[in-house]
């Protein structure tokens, strides 16, 4: 009985949930608010998979057009390459986060790679992202730990920022899953090192 | 002035066919993750487990752009139409040719992973493409490979119409005619596939 009452309330829904894209499909922009009155046991329900539809569309949306921060990443990632900022000469891109973009460069002067991260040139006059660049170098210098990149300097112009940092080459981790499925023994010795670096920096006051 | 995404591209576009390279490169890693995106929505399950290894997108997508000639942007959804369908039908011609030949595909990046090591193991010279760059639509890769679960798990006539409606753009009144339906026999199919795609959308 209790799995009657269920089906029938998973086809009404159904049966909504059709109404209502169909009726927007028609261009008719049907109201939300409006529609799930008729449906009062139902509404939450129906009120999320019509969120899950835009959530959908945005996809499809996303696939089918660039934007314009597509645009400026590359820009940005382009820009250093073959270009020398103080003593460093910027060999190539080697990654890009969210608050920078990291190459390997050759420090000149002591005959060394290193690692360079600067800041994205959209950020760079941003007050807020100059105060957490500044901050995370400074961070950066407290800490002294084998499994944290070391950081030999700050540079700051106009519109750049640059840290310059340890060059540890090597693959990431997310590119030594992606080789092939690490061994219980290796999972437990990188998770053991990534626990030591981040207790280090909580120490030290770096909390996320 | 600020150029718009279509400016920008349309300009990429124009130098790329005069033969800038930069340009070219550039076009290549703006575009290829949707395009791969694109590609493998429309290919489906079967055709797409037949592709090992995303390098061959990249080179695929490479060489599109270089035979540009006479192409005219229009819009952005033209111009990922135009190059995704180019590149899906040079890769359905390299299945074939793929199979034919042994190939170590354990040394390859599978095409499933969508990320491409930067790191040893990788088979060939270094593409032209660097994806260590993540674009907008890397970042949403997880919903990505969610969506496509949701439109594999769909029956084929709703798969059809999902990928003619949301990724071809086709009106009712085209699809119809392609498939020999009314246009209000579409629309009513095209909230079918969606509903159901919803519901399996969240269960994913």
């Amino acid at each position: 009985m209790a799995d009657l009452i269920e089906d029938n309330q998973e086809h009404i829904l159904g049966q909504a949930v059709r109404q209502f894209i169909d009726a927007g499909l028609q261009g008719q922009e049907p109201d939300i608010d409006e529609f799930v009155k008729q449906y009062p046991q139902l509404e939450h329900q129906i009120r999320q998979k019509i969120r899950n539809l835009g959530e959908i569309d945005t996809l499809f949306n996303s696939l089918l057009k660039a934007e314009e921060s597509d645009f400026e990443d590359e820009m940005a990632g382009h820009d250093l390459v073959g270009q020398k900022v103080r003593s460093f000469e910027i060999v190539e891109m080697i990654g890009h986060g969210g608050m920078g973009v990291v190459y390997l460069a050759r420090d000149t002067r002591l005959k060394r790679s290193v690692a360079i991260k600067s800041i994205p040139a959209g950020l760079a006059c941003d007050s807020t992202a100059r105060i957490r660049f500044r901050r995370e170098a400074e961070l950066l210098a407290s800490l002294n730990h084998p499994n944290i990149a070391v950081i030999h300097e700050i540079i700051e112009e106009d519109k750049s920022g640059y840290l310059i940092l340890e060059y540890v080459p090597g693959q990431t981790l997310a590119e030594r899953i992606a080789q092939e499925p690490l061994k219980l023994e290796e999972a437990l010795l990188i998770s053991q090192q990534i626990a030591d670096a981040v207790s280090a920096a909580h120490k030290k006051g770096c909390t996320p | 002035m600020r150029l718009t995404v279509n400016q920008k591209t349309q300009h990429l576009v124009a130098m790329a066919q005069g033969g800038d390279e930069s340009a070219l490169n550039q076009l290549c890693k703006v575009y290829w993750s949707r395009v791969l995106w694109i590609v493998r929505l429309r290919m489906g399950k079967e055709l797409r487990s037949k592709l090992e290894s995303i390098d061959i997108v990249q080179d695929v997508l490479m060489c599109v752009f270089r035979d540009m000639e006479g192409f005219t942007y229009r819009s952005e959804g033209d111009f990922l139409r135009w190059l995704s369908r180019l590149v899906e039908n040079r890769l359905r011609g390299k299945v074939t040719k793929l199979h034919a030949g042994k190939r170590d595909i354990r040394k390859e990046v599978q095409l499933d992973s969508h990320e491409r090591t930067t790191g040893g193991g990788l088979v060939g010279t270094a593409g032209p493409i660097d994806v260590t760059t993540p674009s907008v639509i890397m970042s949403r890769r997880e919903d990505l490979a969610k969506l496509e679960k949701a439109i594999d798990a769909l029956k084929p006539e709703y798969r059809e119409i999902i990928v003619l409606t949301k990724i071809e753009g086709l009106s009712y009144k085209e699809i119809g005619q392609r498939l020999g339906k009314s246009d209000e026999a579409v629309r009513k199919q095209v909230s079918r596939a969606l509903e159901t795609l919803i519901s399996i959308y969240e269960n994913v």
